[in-house]
């Protein structure tokens, strides 16, 4: 056995003693692992700016559409009126605003850039025209595509539907009870205050509570990115072993090996173990980063097992492709395709429960599904161990079929 | 300097990089297998077997409808009711064929039933209507009484429970907009500036602001794109977006790794019998990048055709890179400006091949997270779409799905001069450190 440790400690210690190893096999999965769980996190800090573009006068329904959306936007978003650039916060940017200049422009230029996520433009005679009955469009001006800020028109049609539920109730009252004429103001006036006074009471609130018991959980995207970029990271790693042993015949190093006093087994077992304690370092940094962002794994016991079993799987994943392969290039170009197609596929980058029936299906044959559902059930469901065992059982046949093929066909010259 | 001989150099390194097998796994399956896997994770051509309306379906959500509901005007009324049948279809064998009902899978449970079932990840939201729901907005009251429908929602699955609690407020905030007008016409009678025969009309108040709240809303919004894309709500196809990004950014991998040869060959010793030809060092490294070059529009054109072909078999109802052909071909051609200069730089920065490799794989990977290569940087807001910009995935990207969807070169300008600009500071540093190399 004393074999095995020494060739497998030795394949350890060549991988760390190479600074650049260290990029990709932390700094890269660190990065990648922040930035998914930031951009997967409901949001519970600040977002951005909404940018208001109004005539220099606002008149009372400006002034009440801003307030609104400032409550609703709460710490997330932060409002900018472009017409008091002087009297908005410093993190609307505003500072060295001209008065006198095209806030319409300015603000399309603002959301070009990305200084602001959305623009919204309250035309002249808001109020009149509202009162009035006429139907007064909002310009609503923000990113197209993917970047088009879906979270924000949300606040905005909260809104909205408060000031038309008020006009509304303000015009219908009106016509219902028909005034005299020089009352008819008046007591449109007063429904409008009432109404929009019950509005403000809030009487039907809407609570949202999560399984997991917390109004805010900062763990939710990280839950998700830690263990699909640690699952994805291992994988990559663990597939460069066919490079390896490519690389170590082509240098003579294997065959070298082969005239220690080793059995063929002890060679292969060590390239082997050293591979899979690489994979369970790079695991376990993942894991660090997400318990520092807050992820509560769970079940200890189980996340441990899962870890260990999930890079066994991909460990023989990595020996049986080595078999399959002739040339360093090769291994190279294969290991990255089958990485990159079995990650996204197995949930690595979103959850699958957001894809189709069909993809969720196929992701099934990926390694990384089967990890990614034990975690899952260990991290947002209260699962233990002994929840997670169809996982752990599946990864072990993953990880019995690959070395079965592996061994069977592996050539040592 | 011999352009015959550059020509030549140049040619037989695209021979050489396009009769390697291997390389076309990296240079055009994985990107392929990419694009379509994420195409069709988020494209809306995959509800429903083609054409629906929404890239989400089938969230699984319990109706918990303990209401108790209230007399209103001589009649049984009850709010929860309402709610619950609009979204739970009266046969859910046979949904209504509609946008809701795609999205959301409502069935009724017990309270029990439904906690249970989101604690275990089988639903995704239970909507739980309180007791006292009607009765707290019985306009025979004097003022609507506080209550709360609670939205209890798998901490598993944001981004779909999001939905279902946007879904709620607005049937709730439409509902709730008829009770509140009767209220403020009540305060109206109550203060004396109305009429007490009014609230004969309470029924028609209500019913007339839940119509119009609906079908003419006073106030609406006009949504425009500032970039010319279309928002995410209309016909917005995900493959406009992930085919670029997925072809760039393994544009930049072989623009390093071939950029990168050079050093290699340095290694075996060819370049060095080259440089002891009848060939300037110029002509040497032209014909090197100049390879380099060719070989990243020729990927880029493969990758073109094939996403153009394959993505309407898969169903996807647009044209993945537009109409505009002059504005494509100039966009390729200076995204591939960009990353030849990129990958000079870091084969110059690098000592040996090794070292090109691990610096090449994390500065193109990292270039390709933080250029929005696989998901959507515009949920972390703008502070990290800024830093998106110092990347040549995101300005080439940009350009591609903006021209796809607008048709329109002068929206792409900006971008086309920022590759040519990363191009040039790129190249050029990285032609100071190569020059070096050679005179070694």
């Amino acid at each position: 056995m004393n074999g095995i440790f020494n060739i497998a400690l030795n394949d350890l210690k060549t991988v760390l003693r190479d600074r650049g190893s260290a990029l990709t096999l932390f700094i890269v999965p660190i990065i990648m692992t922040v930035f998914l769980g930031l951009a997967t996190t409901a949001g519970s800090s600040e977002a951005g700016t909404i940018d208001i573009v109004r005539p220099a006068q606002a008149d009372a329904l400006t002034t009440q559409f801003i307030s609104l959306l400032r409550a609703e936007g709460g710490v997330q978003f932060t409002v900018c009126d472009l017409a008091d650039a002087a009297a908005q916060p410093a993190s609307c940017g505003l500072s060295d605003l001209k008065a006198s200049g095209d806030l319409r422009a300015l603000a399309e230029d603002r959301v070009k850039n990305t200084s602001t996520l959305v623009a919204i433009v309250i035309p002249a005679n808001f109020a009149a025209d509202a009162q009035a009955g006429k139907s007064v469009p909002l310009d609503y001006v923000g990113q197209g595509g993917l970047n088009a800020p879906q979270v924000v028109r949300q606040k905005v049609d909260a809104v909205l539907t408060r000031l038309n539920g008020s006009l509304l109730a303000a015009r219908t009252v009106t016509d219902q009870a028909a005034p005299a004429a020089d009352q008819r103001q008046t007591l449109y006036d007063a429904t409008y205050q009432s109404a929009t006074a019950i509005w403000t009471s809030n009487p039907v609130q809407l609570i949202e509570q999560t399984s997991t018991g917390d109004t805010v959980n900062p763990g939710t995207g990280f839950g998700q990115s830690a263990p699909g970029m640690g699952a994805m990271f291992v994988m990559i790693n663990a597939l460069g072993l066919s490079t390896l042993f490519i690389t170590e015949r082509e240098t003579w190093t294997m065959q070298r090996l082969m005239m220690l006093p080793l059995a063929r087994w002890q060679i292969l077992g060590g390239k082997l173990l050293g591979r899979y304690l690489l994979g369970l370092i790079t695991f376990g940094v993942m894991l660090i980063v997400g318990t520092l962002f807050g992820v509560k794994w769970g079940d200890w016991p189980g996340t441990i097992l899962t870890v260990l079993v999930y890079t066994l799987a991909v460990t023989a994943m990595a020996l049986a492709l080595s078999t399959l392969v002739r040339s360093a290039g090769q291994a190279r170009g294969i290991a990255l395709l089958v990485s990159l197609t079995l990650a996204p596929l197995g949930g690595a980058w979103w959850p699958l429960g957001i894809v189709p029936r069909w993809m969720q299906t196929l992701g099934r044959i990926s390694p990384i599904a089967w990890l990614q559902d034990a975690f899952t059930k260990m991290i947002f469901y209260g699962g233990h161990l002994v929840d997670i065992l169809p996982q752990v059982g599946v990864l072990l046949l993953f990880a019995l079929v690959f070395f079965a093929f592996g061994v069977s066909r592996f050539r040592y010259e | 300097m011999d352009f015959r001989k550059l020509l030549t150099i140049a040619l037989k390194d695209v021979r050489v990089l396009f009769s390697d097998r291997n390389l076309l796994l990296t240079m055009i399956a994985a990107p392929l297998a990419l694009t379509f896997i994420i195409g069709a994770a988020f494209s809306k051509f995959t509800v429903g077997g083609g054409g629906g309306d929404v890239p989400i379906e089938n969230i699984g959500v319990a109706v918990v409808n303990e209401d108790q509901g209230a007399t209103v005007f001589l009649q049984k009324l009850n709010y929860g009711d309402i709610i619950t049948n609009i979204l739970v279809p009266a046969d859910p064998a046979n949904p209504p064929n509609d946008t809701l009902h795609k999205l959301i899978k409502a069935q009724k449970l017990t309270r029990d039933e439904a906690i249970n079932q989101v604690k275990a990840g089988k639903l995704t939201a239970a909507i739980l209507i309180p007791a006292d729901f009607s009765a707290s907005l019985d306009p025979n009251k004097d003022k609507p009484a506080q209550t709360q429908i609670t939205v209890y929602r798998d901490t598993a699955s944001p981004i779909s429970a999001s939905i279902v609690s946007s879904v709620v407020r607005g049937i709730v905030n439409n509902l709730t907009s008829g009770s509140i007008a009767i209220f403020a016409a009540k305060d109206q009678v109550s203060a004396g500036k109305a009429n007490p025969a009014l609230l004969i009309q309470s029924q028609k108040i209500a019913q007339t602001v839940n119509d119009q709240l609906q079908k003419s809303p006073p106030i609406t919004l006009s949504e425009r794109s500032v970039t010319g894309q279309k928002p995410v709500g209309s016909s917005f196809d995900p493959l406009q977006y992930f085919a670029p990004a997925m072809a760039i950014f393994f544009l930049t991998f072989t623009m390093a790794g071939s950029a990168g040869g050079i050093i290699e060959e340095g290694d075996h010793g060819t370049l060095q019998r080259m440089l002891s030809s009848p060939t300037t060092q110029a002509t040497i490294l032209g014909g090197k990048l100049g390879g380099t070059y060719i070989s990243g529009v020729l990927q880029i054109t493969i990758l073109l055709i094939a996403t153009a072909l394959l993505a309407p078999l898969m169903g996807s109802p647009n044209s993945v890179w537009g109409t505009n052909i002059l504005g494509v071909a100039l966009v390729t051609l200076c995204a591939v400006a960009a990353a030849t200069g990129l990958g000079t730089l870091i084969a110059g920065l690098a000592r040996t091949a090794q070292q090109a490799d691990t610096i090449s794989s994390a500065v193109l990977i990292l270039s390709g997270v933080v250029g929005g290569a696989f998901f959507n940087l515009a949920a972390l807001g703008p502070a990290f779409q800024s830093v998106s910009k110092i990347t040549l995935n995101y300005w080439a990207t940009n350009a591609y799905s903006t021209l796809a969807q607008t048709g329109d070169l002068g929206a792409v300008l900006p971008n086309l001069i920022i590759l040519l600009g990363m191009f040039v500071v790129y190249f050029g540093i990285g032609l100071m450190f190569f020059n070096r190399r050679l005179k070694l």
